[in-house]
């Protein structure tokens, strides 16, 4: 028997933040992720800004509660 | 916002990349990707950067299901395309060029309109993964030569003119089936047809434009012999492309395959320029190709707007619609006539730039690709007053308002760019000056020999 859901539920499955936070504080103690960081200054550098902005926004949005649970 | 700081900072003088960042993997010397920024990619980074939010913009009220996997896709295509334009590593760019295929395969497959839509995802992934294959090996040659993908030390390399005109050929079967070039045309039509309004605009904005752009960024500085040699092949297909499609866009009766065909039409023209391996051609094809990005994917977005209303795409099915959505009228008015490169448009500046171009390299095709301006003429002001004008359809029609604030605020930033780009063209031309002598440097010793 299929069960039609009309409408939006939200997801009841927990977003494992701590992990994915844990994973951004390990790489952030890296040394190539040092180096990455360091001089010249982030403004200085529009291409990777763009870069980081277009993967964070990716990861932002990986990271919203889907919607669409019965779709 | 953050890319504009690119053409803020970007100095016009320079010729060679800038922003340059290089990740190393290691202390293995051969094992690290630069990205940088010329005047071939600076545009083409913004057109990116400017489409893909204008594009989720336009989906805010048309896509309900698997919102999330939505933007998702369009982010990480987003991102892909980045590196695409940027990238100055022959495997890295084919690997990203790859990418691309599988977020819009997956937007044209599950965000589509219409049952065909898996058929049409299968022809736009397999038409553009075949002709890839060939590049690959094309890559794979190269690397064994030069034992590096590194785009400036393949710049160096002094290959014998029969080896540049096999790798030529192998390289543009995957530009060629990008573009599209007419006969590898027909995946554009299908694609467009079937993929939601947002796929369209992206599709007819940014990814026709990676074939042009492999093109102009790898197969003529690397193989400049070869391009001199297969000028006259290209540009005989190429000119074919304009007139054949401009007659099939004539004939449709479907809405986004009228405004596909003249895609295929706008970047016949484009191949034309770039072909005439000159300064003029080849700044021409690059502003063709920033203005067509923005005029073609407003036009989808003109499509979308009525589709969204009244679910059709028939042209038969619209008439009047002037009078019940007077300010979608003059939108789709600053289109169409953008599209038939009305002169004080973005178009204009481009087709004008390239037939100046192709004119000193080949009359016959700059007359042939030439009346395909008027035929676009013809089918853009056909379809204009078949959908704006005539009396309004009545037993089809209920009123459904005009622009909506959402749909006007995607739209303005894109009127703005037409009208400037038609007005004030050094501003974007300026920055193509150094990075086009650049790539015209290794022809020019060819043409000169």
């Amino acid at each position: 028997m299929v069960l039609e859901v009309e409408g939006s539920i939200p997801s009841t499955r927990p977003i494992p933040y701590h992990s994915i936070g844990n994973l951004f504080i390990k790489m952030s103690n890296t040394p190539e992720f040092n180096t990455l960081l360091a001089t010249p200054s982030l403004w200085d550098r529009p291409l990777f800004l763009t870069f980081a902005v277009a993967f964070v926004s990716i990861l932002a949005v990986a990271l919203v509660p889907s919607r669409n649970v019965a779709a | 916002m953050v890319s504009l700081q690119l053409w803020i900072r970007f100095d016009v003088t320079q010729p060679n990349f800038q922003f340059v960042e290089t990740f190393q993997w290691g202390d293995v010397a051969n094992y690290g990707v630069s990205f940088g920024v010329d005047g071939l990619s600076l545009f083409l980074i913004l057109l990116t950067t400017l489409l893909v939010p204008l594009c989720l913009l336009a989906s805010w009220n048309n896509v309900q299901v698997r919102v999330k996997e939505y933007v998702m896709a369009f982010l990480a295509m987003e991102f892909m395309l980045l590196v695409v334009f940027t990238i100055l590593n022959l495997l890295g760019f084919y690997v990203a060029f790859e990418s691309v295929l599988i977020p819009m395969f997956l937007i044209i497959g599950i965000w589509g309109s219409r049952a065909r839509k898996i058929r049409a995802g299968y022809l736009f992934f397999f038409y553009t993964l075949i002709g890839s294959v060939l590049m690959l090996l094309g890559i794979l040659y190269l690397y064994s030569v030069s034992g590096s993908f590194d785009y400036a030390t393949l710049l160096r390399l002094n290959l014998e003119p029969e080896v540049q005109r096999w790798l030529f050929i192998a390289f543009f079967a995957s530009f060629a089936a990008k573009v599209p070039m007419v006969p590898m045309h027909i995946w554009l039509p299908e694609a467009h047809v079937e993929a939601p309004t947002a796929g369209s605009v992206i599709l007819a904005g940014v990814l026709l434009k990676l074939g042009f752009y492999g093109l102009a960024r790898f197969s003529i500085p690397l193989f400049p012999e070869a391009s001199v040699y297969f000028a006259p092949l290209v540009f005989t297909m190429a000119a074919i492309g304009v007139v054949y499609a401009s007659l099939t866009a004539m004939r449709q009766s479907d809405l986004k395959r009228i405004v596909a065909y003249s895609s295929v039409a706008h970047m016949g023209v484009g191949i034309v320029g770039l072909f005439a391996l000159n300064a003029q051609g080849i700044e021409g094809s690059l502003f063709l190709m920033l203005a067509h990005g923005v005029v073609s994917s407003a036009l989808f977005l003109c499509v979308g707007v009525v589709y969204d209303r009244y679910h059709s795409r028939m042209v038969s099915y619209y008439s009047g619609l002037a009078h019940i959505m007077p300010l979608y009228a003059i939108v789709f008015l600053v289109f169409t006539l953008a599209n038939i490169a009305l002169p004080g448009t973005a178009n204009f500046i481009g087709e004008f730039l390239c037939f100046i171009g192709a004119f000193q390299a080949n009359v016959t095709i700059t007359v042939l690709a030439a009346t395909g301006m008027v035929l676009g003429g013809g089918y853009s002001l056909w379809l204009y007053n078949r959908v704006a004008f005539g009396n309004l359809k009545v037993q089809y029609f209920t009123t459904k308002g005009d622009l909506t604030w959402h749909e006007v605020i995607v739209f303005a930033p894109l009127v703005v760019l037409t009208i400037w780009m038609g007005v004030a063209p050094d501003v974007f031309l300026a920055p193509m000056h150094a990075s086009v002598g650049a790539l015209l440097t290794p022809v020019q010793s060819v043409l000169g020999a």
